[in-house]
């Protein structure tokens, strides 16, 4: 832990803030998790129209630079400003938004997990020429039998791949990440880390 | 087919076609669609939470209610001028300290304790005195043997990831001899479970290439119809 206390109090608020958040959720104190958390969902959510502001305002200055990728950003501009008036003015769930979903975020997002098809392909034929050890082996052996259980050849044997092999590995990485999780969490409340310029 | 749906058929057609040309490599063209799909997906997300978050909240509840976290996002608001930046440290503090609150708490709620409760579930007396007493030795055995693995290959998988090590006089810092062995078992278990997800992510990614181009050969094939 640093010593050297340099925004004694942006370190205070965090400190109160998350011991007094994490008292609340492990004592079942519902009024004052209730209020807390309503606090800061209304900062988020102003955290991350700042956000966005900060993204337009960055392309605006590309643009105004005359940069190489000038358009890029001139469309990036448009398409944010004219989404979000509209979307703003008439409501997510209004026809307008709806349609710019259904026509342009849905096609580019269906268009990328698609293209990811051919990278992951291309990957994995990659792995296997240049990692030929036992790992390897072993994962594309899986991956081989898994894609095969897909259909009707492996009744029995992916179910089992998937749930007790694979579940036991997976079971393995997530309760590593929990504890990253909680390790790093802790370091912030006890201050160890002060990722807001403490 | 109204004119809405044309030019959209048309503008999804046409953004498909400029994805698919990062087959070729990256390209100014894909850049394009990125940078609208990113213009757009800022715009929808920075409107719902306007419409869906902030203007309910200040609308509907009292001022009283809300003078804090006005004050809060007043501050937040400062760091749009670098020189007036610092004034809100407090406001990114106070949400890294609740957000590491409640990320510590769903990790041990959430992911922890159901975790390592679902490692040990195969090895329920209940389970097994029910297949016991129905007479079914061999779903019992299973229930012993899949609970095994399943045990042994979570705690492998975790050694796997500990990287402490004694430090020996002259000699590179080794791990003890027990964690080196489950690590190489658990070595096997990700492997494993990369394959299956690996297998997984294809055979979605491959689902999402064939919709797309399905939904493709029907626009052309309706804007041939309708020539």
């Amino acid at each position: 832990m640093n010593g050297n206390l340099r925004a004694p109090v942006s370190t205070a608020v965090a400190l109160v803030g998350g011991w007094l958040t994490l008292f609340s959720i492990l004592f079942g104190l519902e009024g004052l998790r209730a209020t807390l958390l309503g606090w800061v969902m209304l900062v988020a959510a102003a955290g991350l129209l700042l956000g966005v502001l900060n993204l337009g305002t960055v392309h605006f200055t590309k643009l105004r630079g005359g940069s190489r990728n000038a358009l890029y950003s001139f469309v990036l501009l448009v398409a944010l400003f004219l989404t979000f008036v509209i979307t703003a003015w008439l409501g997510p769930e209004a026809a307008a938004p709806q349609w710019l979903f259904r026509y342009i975020q849905l096609p580019v997002e269906t268009s990328l997990m698609a293209v990811l098809a051919v990278t992951l392909t291309l990957a994995g034929a990659r792995l296997l020429a240049r990692r030929t050890d036992l790992f390897g082996v072993v994962f594309w052996v899986t991956a081989l039998l898994a894609l095969l259980g897909s259909g009707p050849l492996g009744d029995g044997l992916r179910p089992w791949l998937a749930q007790t092999l694979a579940g036991a590995g997976g079971r393995g990485i997530l309760i590593g990440v929990s504890l990253g999780t909680i390790a790093t969490g802790l370091r912030a409340l006890l201050a160890a880390d002060r990722p807001y310029g403490g | 087919m109204s004119a809405g749906d044309l030019v959209g058929g048309f503008i999804a057609a046409l953004l498909t076609f400029l994805v698919f040309s990062y087959a070729l490599g990256d390209n100014g063209l894909f850049r394009l669609a990125v940078h609208l799909f990113i213009g757009v997906s800022a715009g929808y997300a920075a409107a719902v939470a306007l419409n869906t978050v902030l203007l309910p909240a200040l609308l509907e509840r009292p001022l009283a209610e809300l003078l804090v976290p006005l004050f809060w996002i007043l501050l937040l608001f400062t760091k749009l001028s670098p020189r007036t930046a610092v004034l809100g440290n407090p406001a990114s503090a106070l949400l890294v300290g609740v957000g590491a609150a409640v990320a510590v708490s769903g990790a041990v709620q959430g992911t922890l304790l159901p975790q390592v409760a679902g490692s040990t579930s195969f090895f329920s007396p209940e389970k097994l005195a029910g297949a016991l007493g129905s007479g079914q030795l061999g779903a019992a055995l299973g229930y012993l043997v899949n609970g095994s693995l399943i045990l042994v290959g979570t705690i492998a998988t975790l050694a796997y990831f500990h990287f402490g090590a004694k430090n020996h006089p002259h000699q590179l810092p080794e791990r003890h001899r027990l964690i080196e062995l489950l690590a190489r078992v658990g070595q096997v278990f990700i492997a494993i479970t990369f394959g299956v997800l690996f297998a997984g992510t294809l055979s979605a990614a491959l689902a999402a290439l064939i919709e797309r181009l399905d939904t493709l050969f029907d626009f052309l094939a309706r804007m041939a119809g309708s020539l």
